[in-house]
């Protein structure tokens, strides 16, 4: 029975690595879909996600990158993962691997991320990682996003919380406050501590 | 005040309270300095500076624009109004195959170079067609031109075939037109000071007879108007004027750039330059400093050149939008949402004047999907998202993938900008 299972774990991955090949093969030249490849391959022996990878190059394809940056790229988001899984535990699961790479690639250090793991040992760090993601996109200054969300974590918000300040801060700017000043604002409403006086790594 | 200008004042005001309920519009109050010379027999008035100052102001949603303008002489001794302009531009339809703009026009005109007054007016229907392939959008289109000079009904025939090409975030765009004068036209003591064109290129009495061919610059009225109390008979013979301009706008990061060069071509063979330059600095997503230099096209009737500067501030409500200017091709979106239900999203992009939207993003796995068309300037895709952070760009009209305004924007692995949403 064992035996069985394992060998259909093989299928099924050989399966899903020619499916990804089939998806790069179309719009990648060989070279490049060679160093891909390798990358992706690493990251599957590594156990990290390779579906961001692949939608990396895909886009570096669509938006008609050299082939040299698109394997920079994917040779990036590779090691935003690895980082990822450093301050995260090797415990972390896929998504938070995938969602602490998208902060790192966004500037922000990775001890922010280990503070939050730290703050919540068990439990899922996805939302606030999305959510810190999302905050810097909106133009939430780095280091203000980084004391939003590490404030929310010591003061046990729940993935509830963290999204009702997403919401609550993207409210706020489309009604003309600074971003900043809405995530200090709404921050502080869930958690009763100003962030500004968190520690910033 | 002509029953056009009449009419175009009320199209005008229509529109106005149109746009001003709309979601996006903008709003550019600004001082334009300009320095007429003659160019024809007439002279300037004595003791009249040629530099004018000019304020005005320019308002535009998606639906349309409307720009106000109005010139003083800098050094006149008491308040003189030298002309003014209102023109407005409404977008009557727009579909996948075709698009219909309404261009009126409505013009006092006292210049210190003509010494005379008269009111125009000017309606246009343009009806074009526009297509793409492989990323290039083109299009052509055609329009006829009724004016009124000092209420004479002077039907104008006009044919403008325009074509386009938009690339790199630019539109460009090339246009030629023809105008064929009237053949003929009765004026009335009051009216009869101003002369149109007929009066400076050729006479032909009301029976149709030729008369006299008048020789000299096409652009420019006779020196003598008539001034007898009793009606005037006067035409035109078959003389002709052309214009051809080509035309860039669009936006290259925070700058929208707005300019054009032609060429106008009268068949006595006077020829004219024209155009303009105008940039647009967007300082952030409501504010932009705006800033040009024009000289005007040749007007028939009008013996004067008018080149001059252009300084002002754009506010736009909400986020900000592609320069469109009165005249320029359709360029962008103006908006964006995502909505969120039962586990599916929908984005919905406002383009006003697009034939055809797609989207590109990871839940694609990046390829091109066309947007469906809800209604008026909505186009919308439904689909489910896995919860967390998605990117994606659009394009217009086979235009360039730029990231949806009004959404989070980030800088991806290619230095490009991306739309960010949320899925909760």
């Amino acid at each position: 029975m064992k035996t069985t299972t394992i060998v259909l774990a093989c299928l099924l991955t050989a399966s899903a690595a020619r499916a990804q090949d089939a998806r790069l093969r179309g719009v990648l030249d060989a070279e490049t879909l060679a160093k891909v490849t390798r990358l992706t391959d690493s990251a599957r022996v590594e156990s990290l996600p390779v579906e961001p990878l692949v939608g990396v190059a895909l886009e570096g394809a669509q938006r008609h990158a050299s082939g040299a940056r698109i394997t920079k790229a994917v040779q990036d988001y590779l090691g935003a993962l690895r980082g990822a899984r450093a301050a995260l535990g090797s415990d972390a699961s896929v998504a938070e691997i995938a969602s602490g790479a998208g902060v790192l690639l966004s500037g922000v250090n990775g001890d922010v991320l280990r503070q939050l793991r730290t703050a919540s040992p068990n439990r899922s760090l996805t939302v606030p990682l999305v959510v810190l993601a999302d905050l810097i996109a909106r133009g939430v200054p780095k280091d203000t996003a980084a004391r939003a969300i590490a404030a929310a974590a010591r003061a046990n918000a729940r993935d509830d919380d963290y999204s009702a300040l997403r919401r609550f801060v993207e409210q706020d700017i489309i009604a003309g406050a600074s971003p900043a000043a809405a995530a200090m604002l709404r921050v502080r409403s869930i958690t009763g501590v100003p962030p500004a006086d968190e520690p910033v790594p | 005040m002509s029953v056009y200008s009449s009419t175009v004042v009320r199209a005008a005001a229509a529109l106005f309270v149109s746009a001003a309920a709309g979601a996006q519009q903008t709003w550019s109050p600004f001082i334009g300095f300009a320095s007429a010379s003659s160019a024809g027999p007439r002279q300037p008035m004595p003791g009249v500076s040629p530099l004018v100052i000019e304020p005005g102001a320019l308002l535009e949603s998606g639906r349309g624009s409307i720009l106000a303008r109005w010139s003083v002489p800098v050094t006149s001794p008491a308040f003189q109004l030298n002309d003014a302009d209102l023109a407005m531009r409404a977008r009557l339809l727009s579909s996948r195959l075709a698009e219909g703009s309404l261009v009126a026009t409505a013009r006092y005109d006292h210049g210190s170079l003509d010494a005379l007054a008269s009111a125009s007016s000017a309606v246009r229907l343009q009806i074009g067609t526009t297509g793409s392939t492989r990323g290039l959008q083109f299009g052509a289109g055609v329009d006829g031109w009724r004016s009124s000079i000092n209420g004479n009904g002077v039907v104008v025939p006009a044919t403008t075939i325009s074509g386009w090409i938009r690339r790199f975030g630019l539109s460009f765009s090339a246009e030629l037109s023809a105008r064929s004068l009237p053949g003929s036209s009765t004026t009335t003591t009051d009216t009869a000071r101003f002369s149109f064109i007929p009066d400076s290129l050729a006479r032909r009495s009301t029976s149709g007879t030729a008369d006299t061919a008048i020789t000299g610059n096409p652009y420019v009225p006779s020196p003598s108007p008539p001034t007898s109390s009793q009606p005037t008979s006067q035409g035109a013979n078959g003389r002709a004027f052309g214009e051809a301009a080509l035309r860039v706008s669009g936006m290259l990061m925070s700058f929208g750039i707005d300019g054009h060069a032609g060429i106008g071509l009268a068949s006595g063979g006077q020829a004219r330059g024209f155009g303009s330059l105008i940039l647009t600095k967007w300082i952030s997503p409501g504010f932009a400093f705006t800033g040009g230099v024009v000289v005007q096209p040749p007007e028939p009737g009008s013996s004067g050149r008018r080149a001059g500067g252009l300084l002002g501030i754009r506010l736009a409500s909400g986020p900000r939008l592609f320069p469109h200017f009165v005249n320029a091709p359709k360029v962008g979106a103006s908006s964006s949402s995502v909505r969120f239900v039962d586990g599916g999203a929908t984005i919905e992009v406002r383009a006003p004047a697009a034939g055809h939207v797609e989207i590109s993003g990871d839940f694609t796995r990046w390829r091109p999907v066309t947007l469906d068309h809800v209604g008026g300037d909505r186009w919308a895709l439904t689909t489910r998202l896995t919860p967390g952070l998605h990117r994606f760009v659009v394009r217009l009209d086979g235009g360039t993938w730029l990231p949806a305004p009004g959404l989070p924007q980030t800088v991806d692995a290619y230095e490009g900008t991306v739309s960010v949403i949320v899925a909760p």
